[in-house]
């Protein structure tokens, strides 16, 4: 049996700020990533990565061991991610996602890679292949992971991601000649 | 994939590792998370010794009085004592110590890359549903205190059990039910104080606290080395069997309950 690394943080964590603050720094990363992915708005995605660490707080107790901590983590963020889309914020335009991706560090995109559009593009894909892209570029789990994740084979993984990548070039090539 | 594809994904990859958070985001949403750590956990204290202690003592006292008197009636009978043994065999365990040496310590290497493997989130699924993958009768409470409803409910495969959670003003607890083959009585620090409930007809066990795990830090490396019992840490917990079932009522860990053990009580005897 592999012992989750997280799961002796996990323990001390109900008690030990200190083990808490060091979870978060472990995954706040993998978790904006995430979020943002989904979300496509910087200020949404940082109000939802804070929902996910309080509500991980909150219940940190309720982590049983059963699963790794990780999964337990993104199981939250997706939540979060779901309560957002069924608010009023699910119909960003591509103008909006460009305002409010302006400050992730363009510097560092390549040209129509930039994150604005990437992200709507992904929203255009079917929900299946966007998740699926979500979680193993931005979650960066394996395809047999994600797998694990959606429900689905680690061969079924890699059709959608093959079909969401082959999508995503598609539209963002198709952005770039309409700009 | 062709070259194309892969150049693509190379691309996606490496615009993905740039991505970070805002550094004063990360470090103000850490200074939050730590304060509000310490709020919680006071907060958590302070209620549940406010709740037990003043507010239902007298139902406790006399729910325990009840209790003595069932009891010492069912242990003076040797056929009924040797049964109420054997129900009570799969509850608590006290340890024969309050502090716990691991066989094997634990060692973690602070701020090293998490190695993550993905489970897949349970579906959200019905008593009957649950039921039927558990493959025997599931018992839900015909009464819960008002207010709290149920949220979750899954059967746990690997530890043959199902559980259902219950949530009122976040604040929730577990009602696990496992066969009695599959069960294992659960081990309690030597100091913890057992205190025997009334379930209907049978005899249960009521515990507070928690085990909490030692460590030792040198520089990035946290060594879990043992546990030691803690009877203030908060969570409540309450184990009976009745026929081949055995029934696990707890909080979540780092809450104790809201409710007096009478309502604990009354719960579990509504099992149907």
């Amino acid at each position: 049996m592999t012992i989750d690394p997280d799961a002796p943080l996990a323990h001390a964590a109900r008690r030990d700020p200190d083990a808490f603050a060091e979870l978060y720094r472990r995954h706040v990363d993998r978790v904006y990533r995430y979020l943002l992915s989904r979300v496509g708005h910087v200020q949404d995605a940082q109000d939802l990565t804070a929902q996910t660490f309080t509500a991980a707080l909150e219940g940190i107790g309720h982590y049983n061991g059963q699963g790794v901590f990780a999964a337990w983590l993104l199981g939250i963020a997706r939540r979060k991610a779901a309560d957002f889309f069924r608010g009023s914020r699910s119909d960003l335009s591509l103008e909006l996602v460009e305002d409010v991706l302006v400050d992730v560090s363009t510097a560092h995109i390549e040209d129509r890679l930039q994150m604005a559009e990437v992200v709507h593009a992904i929203r255009q894909l079917s929900p299946d292949r966007a998740e699926a892209l979500a979680l193993r570029v931005f979650g960066g789990l394996s395809a047999a992971e994600a797998g694990q994740v959606m429900g689905k084979g680690e061969d079924a993984i890699n059709m959608l991601v093959h079909r969401a990548m082959r999508d995503l070039r598609e539209r963002l090539v198709i952005c770039e000649v309409e700009s | 994939m062709t070259d194309q594809d892969e150049r693509f994904a190379a691309e996606l990859m490496h615009l993905a590792d740039r991505i970070q958070p805002d550094a004063n985001f990360k470090a103000s949403l850490e200074q939050h998370l730590r304060v509000s750590h310490s709020t919680l956990t006071r907060s958590n204290e302070g209620q549940s010794k406010m709740t037990y202690r003043f507010s239902n003592l007298g139902r406790f006292i006399a729910a325990a009085a009840a209790l003595l008197i069932v009891v010492t009636l069912t242990l003076a009978v040797p056929p009924l004592r040797s049964f109420a043994q054997e129900m009570l065999d799969l509850l608590f365990n006290r340890a024969a110590s309050d502090n716990e040496v691991f066989e094997t310590p634990v060692v973690v290497q602070l701020q090293t890359t998490p190695t993550v493997t993905f489970h897949e989130p349970r579906p959200a699924l019905t008593v009957e549903q649950v039921e039927a993958q558990a493959g025997f009768d599931v018992l839900v409470p015909a009464y819960v205190p008002a207010g709290y409803e149920l949220q979750d409910v899954y059967y746990d495969e690997g530890g043959k059990l199902v559980s259902q959670f219950y949530m009122r003003n976040g604040l929730g607890f577990n009602l696990v039910q496992m066969q009695a083959q599959s069960a294992e009585p659960l081990e309690v620090g030597a100091s913890a104080e057992i205190i025997e409930v009334t379930i209907g007809d049978v005899v249960g066990q009521y515990v507070e606290g928690n085990w909490t795990v030692t460590s030792t830090r040198d520089g990035d490396t946290v060594t879990f080395a043992g546990q030691t019992w803690d009877s203030d840490f908060p969570f409540s917990q309450m184990r009976w069997q009745v026929g081949d079932s055995v029934f696990w009522l707890m909080t979540t860990l780092g809450q104790r309950s809201d409710l007096p053990l009478s309502e604990w009580e009354a719960m579990a005897s509504s099992l149907q």
